[in-house]
């Protein structure tokens, strides 16, 4: 129990301490950089309309209702502001030289309202048309350049007028404005950091705040909005945690581009907003600005530059942003070898440009597929000795005798005993059995039917032009009739590298062409043997620690690195690099080590005015509520 | 560098000139008043004052059928302050109970008597039936139509908008929540107002009625800032800013005719929109419109 008392009392004491000091008058500087003094000082008497004034010292610098004080400057002076704030207004529009009488910007022509730490505000007006600065919303530090003097709307020649009033409601009339200078008509206390002597200019010096009440004076605060009385700064770039838009990294510039909160140093979407950094493939480039973002590509390699990333371009070589494909293969309409049928493989065996899904001729022999009885070879004669229906080129034992070719002592007459009684190589069944010095076989069939000027007892593809007979796997069967040309037990038609030994058939980068032939196995536009990460698409070829090994595949430095404890100051690994940030040369975390805060310092939320609204809503009658009645 | 101990405390009145720049009629057509002198020093004071007063309104026929004028003379002004434009009414109907020497912001003629904005920013009605207060904390330049009157309160730069109806005695606040908001100019039934307010730190037209209609119209860079109320005329809005007198059209927010370096002239009593160009008063050929 008293341990709970203890503790309320300290909470209680806690948030008195925070009230007291987040309250804090504060106190101003010269608004302005030159030495101009005073020309008409804030009428003390509170009374606007009695054809009397006073100053602050009770003489009679000042006239009737001025609410605030008149510094003589020459035009084009730079005003600055008097303490740190907050820009709440500003109008701009106004001639430099209004004259007695203007209007225009409710008579004080160009201006500027700030609100300070302690609630009360400030006012500098008659400024140079065009000179402003500064923008609603804006945090602007004590000294900070608002613009430039100038004589506009309602102003008998070129000054500032300076106005201050306690609290942000309420106007700026005489009784709610005040004075700003110590004297026995004006206040107990000055308002200015050093008030200066009687119409003289006052100091420059601006106060030393302390604006979120931490205990650290603005100055020497790493955190002067944010309370941190800790200034606990794990990456040792003057900014503290509870500020700093990456913590994890040094920013000093705290550079963000995007303006999403979330520092270039560590944003994932760098110029594209994005204060959750959802990364939904995980591959350090966030969704709003991935090029795939459902696929890891961390390298975002594009190819063909239509802004898809090659691991999700359906047509990785050709510009098509629109990703159209009529026949939803996976395979877009651009570069679709048959835009109508689908044909992910996009197998093209004649090599006409035309897919064998949509080619009405596949092995271009003449013959269309619909009537050819060896459909992926070229076999012009259809011959088919054993008349299957299947042509001899697209078979292995031409005469169904169960002697496969290579082996048949006679190719085209069945003779599955191979009974040779003369041993001269051909079987009985195709031997010269009339002594004619003519073959039984060659008797029946012509003796080149290809034509190629290879007999056919000795062309290992009789029925198709092979006059180089290349046997690509040597099993005695030529390649031009050859099913399996690799003799890797896929069909050439299937085979995603029919040429090259590949029972495995894998594609990493799904392009079509099997990872055993692809020269470039992760489709990142790098030739395998020159790739450092041959099996991750990585085209920026990263290699933060020159090991030639790509980070994309390199093995992390700090296992395990990810918690929020890890890269703490000093904690980094030796070698890791140096990268720049914007702004300076910093010591990159990797991996877990570049963690987003989870905080986020986005602009200041503005208030959505009715001027706002109404900036939507141009030409568009709007009801006010009706007639208001009454004196004012 | 600029001395601000120079003595323009006591140079005061060389602003004279200053002060009525916008809206000073010519010297040609100022009229003498009063009785004659009783001193030769007195007579030159008064030829002075004469000189250096301004028309702010006229009527051909006044309240009482005889042609009526409200001038005064500006008060002089330190440099670089930002004190209210003030004037010393000299000529105006004694009738109506107002007194020579009043100090005024603006006064203008409307149906049955005198708006006069004083000094004090009282706005106050004064006829036959009386002296009546419609406003405090006012400011001008006023905008009549009828027993209509635009003027704008509040304490710069947050001024709103507001019209009375002297009829009725009671102010129809327009446009509430915009501020500030300046040079209001009444349509000829006095059903409509423009102004000017800043919009999104810029100055910006607006259109409204009495009936808490609103609308944004389209600007131009060149907005109403002088002294004397903009005169709205059917499609047009003719108005003084700094550079000269523009004529507006409301519809395209494009410029037709730009005077630069003119004034724009009070109301005479002849009912004609007058400008003055290089010291000469040229009319404009355009009639009505409120003032």
């Amino acid at each position: 129990m008293k341990k709970h008392v203890c503790m309320m009392t300290l909470s209680i004491a806690a948030l008195l301490f925070v009230s007291t000091t987040a309250s804090a008058q504060v106190k101003h500087r010269r608004p302005y950089t030159s030495g101009a003094g005073v020309t008409a000082h804030y009428d003390t008497d509170g009374v606007k309309g009695n054809g009397r004034s006073r100053d602050y010292l009770c003489r009679g610098d000042s006239y009737d209702g001025h609410s605030g004080t008149d510094f003589g400057l020459p035009m084009g002076s730079t005003i600055v502001a008097s303490a740190a704030g907050t820009v709440t207004r500003t109008n701009n529009g106004c001639a430099n030289h209004g004259g007695l009488g203007s209007t225009c910007g409710g008579y004080l022509g160009n201006w500027v309202e700030l609100s300070h730490s302690d609630g009360s505000r400030t006012v500098y007006a008659h400024m140079q048309l065009g000179s402003i600065k500064v923008r609603t919303g804006q945090r602007v530090q004590c000294g900070q350049v608002l613009g430039r003097s100038a004589s506009s709307g309602n102003s008998s020649g070129p000054h500032l007028h300076y106005g201050s009033r306690a609290g942000a409601s309420g106007s700026w009339s005489i009784s709610s404005t005040r004075a700003v200078y110590k004297g026995s008509c004006g206040r107990s206390s000055s308002l200015w950091v050093n008030q200066g002597a009687y119409q003289k200019a006052p100091g420059t010096t601006c106060q030393s705040q302390d604006s979120d009440g931490d205990g650290k004076n603005d100055n020497v605060d790493n955190c002067p909005n944010d309370k941190n009385s800790g200034q606990a700064d794990r990456d040792n770039d003057g900014k503290g945690n509870v500020c700093d838009n990456c913590p994890g990294k040094p920013n000093s510039g705290q550079l963000d581009s995007d303006g999403d909160g979330v520092g270039n140093a560590c944003d994932n979407c760098k110029r594209d907003k994005n204060n959750g950094q959802a990364d939904r493939d995980d591959d350090g480039v966030g969704n709003v600005c991935d090029n795939c973002p459902g696929k890891a590509n961390p390298g975002q390699a594009d190819r063909d530059k239509d802004g898809i990333g090659n691991v999700c371009d359906n047509c990785p070589n050709d510009k098509n942003a629109g990703q159209k494909d009529d026949d939803g293969d996976g395979v877009g309409n651009v570069c679709d070898n048959c835009k109508n049928d689908k044909n992910r493989g996009q197998k093209d065996f004649d090599k006409d440009g035309k897919g064998d899904a949509c080619d009405p001729d596949d092995d271009n022999d003449g013959v269309p597929d619909t009537e050819d009885n060896c459909r992926f070879k070229s076999n012009p004669g259809q011959l088919d000795s054993d008349n299957d229906g299947r042509g001899n080129a697209c078979q292995d034992d031409d005469d169904s005798d169960g002697v496969l070719d290579a082996d048949d002592n006679c190719l085209r007459t069945p003779n599955p005993d191979q009974a040779d009684s003369d041993g001269d190589g051909r079987g009985d069944a195709c031997d010269d059995s009339d002594g004619d010095g003519i073959t039984d076989e060659e008797e029946v069939v012509i003796g080149d039917f290809d034509q190629d000027g290879i007999e056919d007892q000795s062309d290992n593809c009789a029925d198709a032009e092979n006059m180089s007979q290349d046997d690509l796997d040597g099993d005695g069967i030529g390649d031009a009739c050859d099913d399996d040309l690799d003799d890797d037990g896929v069909e050439n038609a299937l085979d995603l590298c029919p040429m090259t030994f590949d029972e495995e058939q894998v594609d990493l980068d799904d392009d079509g062409m099997g990872d055993a032939c692809d020269p470039d196995v992760d489709g990142d536009g790098i030739e395998n043997a020159l790739d450092n990460c041959p099996e991750v698409e990585n085209a920026d070829q990263a290699d933060a620690d020159g090991d030639s090994i790509g980070d994309a595949c390199d093995e992390p430095l700090t296992p395990g690195c990810g918690s929020e404890t890890c890269g703490e100051a000093g904690e980094q690994p030796d070698g890791w690099e140096l990268e720049e940030d914007g702004n300076n040369a910093t010591t990159v975390g990797e991996g877990g080590c570049q963690s987003v805060p989870g905080h986020g310092a986005p602009g200041p939320s503005l208030p959505l005015t009715l001027l706002s609204l109404l900036g939507l809503g141009f030409f568009a009658k709007r009801r006010l509520g009706g007639r208001q009645s009454g004196r004012f | 560098m600029h001395d601000v101990m120079m003595p323009w405390r006591y140079a005061a009145t060389l602003l004279i000139a200053l002060a009525a720049t916008a809206c000073q009629e010519p010297a040609s057509t100022t009229t003498s008043t009063g009785s004659a002198p009783e001193t030769r020093t007195q007579a030159l004071e008064e030829r002075d004052i004469a000189a250096r007063s301004i028309l702010l309104d006229a009527r051909a026929e006044g309240v009482h059928g005889e042609r009526a004028m409200l001038r005064a003379t500006p008060e002089p002004v330190r440099e670089g302050t930002d004190a209210y434009r003030t004037m010393v009414l000299g000529e105006a109907p004694s009738k109506l109970g107002i007194k020579s020497g009043t100090r005024v912001l603006d006064a203008q003629f409307v149906e049955d008597g005198v708006v006069i904005l004083g000094a004090d920013h009282v706005l106050r009605h004064h006829s036959e039936r009386g002296i009546k207060e419609i406003a405090t904390n006012a400011l001008g330049p006023l905008s009549v139509a009828g027993d209509r009157v635009a003027y704008v309160h509040g304490e710069a730069p947050d001024l709103l908008l507001a019209v009375a109806d002297l009829e009725s005695g009671e102010s129809t606040q327009i446009a509430p929540t915009l501020a500030p908001v300046w040079s209001p100019a009444l349509s000829q039934d006095g059903e409509q107002v423009i102004f000017v307010a800043s919009f999104e730190g810029r100055p910006h037209f607006f259109r409204a009625d009495m009936k808490g209609n609103l609308e944004s119209i389209p600007t131009g860079l060149r907005t109403p800032s002088a002294p004397v109320a903009p005169i709205w005329m059917g499609d047009e809005l003719l108005f003084q800013d700094e550079r000269g007198v523009v004529r507006f059209a409301l519809e395209t927010a494009s410029i037709e005719e730009d005077l630069i370096g003119a004034k724009l002239l009070p109301e005479d009593g002849s009912g004609k929109v007058r400008v003055e160009i290089n010291g000469e008063v040229r009319e404009l050929g355009l009639e009505g419109g409120a003032r």
